[in-house]
């Protein structure tokens, strides 16, 4: 891929899909890490656009490099613990709420929840939040269409069981 | 609590971005892969040159009748030569393996996650090899020292010290590859098989 092109594919990523690796690191780490993660994700998204080949949609790509990451955080972490000084200079990006009806507080709440899902679980429910079709999701994770919505079936009813417990205004 | 109140909250958010600099985010990401590669090439010529200069000061030594090389001394050279080699590269596969994962990083997650899964157990393997290397290196260092003392190359003092030494870098090099597996490999592996037996 040519340095162009693949600067292009980057900016492309920062300007629009920035969400992807937020969400994603909300939804896997506690605060304490999640800035760490995000910069991970960044250098990993850096290090994998070369074999983006454009068969997929950019995004696509992005939820599978944020995704998977996430998954491989742990190890990540302690690869990675002296690269990161690096990067302490970009500014901190961040998730809030839009308007008064959901507060910050329900968006930890929020995430809080969905972390108590097991970590694929984690995933197929993300993608779901963020509209992606059932063949999409199955495109990120490697799914069949048919276990996305049997996952997606298993969610709810376990989502049902949950009651809404953060105290916003 | 149902996936449609989920999904509205989950609509009502945004990323709070200052003006995100992306040429000096790619500037450092740039900096970050080309230091990484730096460390890379430098582990690759320092471990070349240590090999290259242990047989440099051994046939030096030699000529300048400083420390003859004996068949029991040019025996030792290439057993410890080639077992340096030997894991020098599987080290070298391992770090290919840990850049190929990186670089694939785009596929989908079962195969990412089976990549990883894959350098995980090229790692525990490389652990597994070093746990019956260094005790077999200690051993034919230890009898290498002792056929000098008995050849009469080297006094007793020099031979219990030589032994005593290997003993210890090995046992050394043996803690810190077990502490690697039991706190880093092993979990990992665990968390690897858990998760891609979630995504079956």
């Amino acid at each position: 891929m040519e340095p162009a092109k693949r600067e292009a594919l980057f900016a492309e990523a920062m300007k629009q899909h920035l969400g992807i690796f937020l969400k994603t690191a909300y939804a896997f780490t506690l605060p304490a890490d999640r800035d760490d993660l995000v910069q991970e994700m960044l250098l990993a998204a850096w290090q994998a656009l070369p074999s983006f080949d454009g068969t997929s949609k950019l995004s696509t790509f992005l939820y599978r490099v944020a995704n998977n990451r996430a998954l491989n955080w742990n190890r990540a972490q302690r690869r990675y613990g002296h690269k990161l000084a690096a990067l302490e200079q970009c500014p901190q990006l961040t998730l809030e709420a839009d308007d008064a009806t959901t507060d910050n507080a329900r968006l930890d709440w929020l995430y809080a929840l969905i972390r108590e899902l097991p970590p694929a679980d984690r995933t197929v429910l993300l993608l779901q939040l963020d509209r992606l079709s059932h063949r999409e999701i199955g495109e990120v994770t490697g799914l069949t269409e048919n276990n996305v919505g049997v996952r997606l079936h298993r969610i709810k009813r376990w989502l049902s069981e949950k009651k809404e417990t953060h105290h916003g205004p | 609590m149902d996936l449609n109140r989920l999904e509205h909250a989950w609509d009502k958010q945004s990323v709070a971005a200052p003006a995100v600099p992306i040429a000096t985010v790619i500037a450092r990401l740039e900096a970050e892969v080309r230091s990484a590669e730096r460390r890379f090439r430098g582990a690759i010529v320092i471990a070349v040159s240590l090999l290259i200069l242990g047989w440099i000061t051994a046939i030096a030594a030699h000529l300048a009748g400083i420390k003859p090389l004996t068949p029991l001394t040019l025996v030792s050279q290439l057993i410890g030569s080639a077992l340096y080699v030997a894991l020098f590269m599987r080290a070298l596969e391992s770090a290919r393996a840990t850049r190929r994962e990186i670089a694939q990083s785009g596929g989908t997650l079962r195969d990412s996650l089976a990549a990883s899964l894959r350098t995980i157990e090229l790692q525990i393997q490389n652990a597994r090899i070093a746990a019956v290397a260094i005790p077999t290196v200690v051993a034919i260092g230890g009898g290498l020292f002792l056929a000098r003392y008995f050849a009469g190359e080297i006094p007793g003092f020099s031979a219990a010290l030589g032994s005593g030494f290997i003993a210890v870098l090995g046992a050394m090099i043996g803690a810190a590859i077990w502490d690697r597996y039991r706190s880093l490999l092993a979990p990992r592996r665990r968390e690897l098989n858990e998760t891609l037996s979630g995504l079956e």
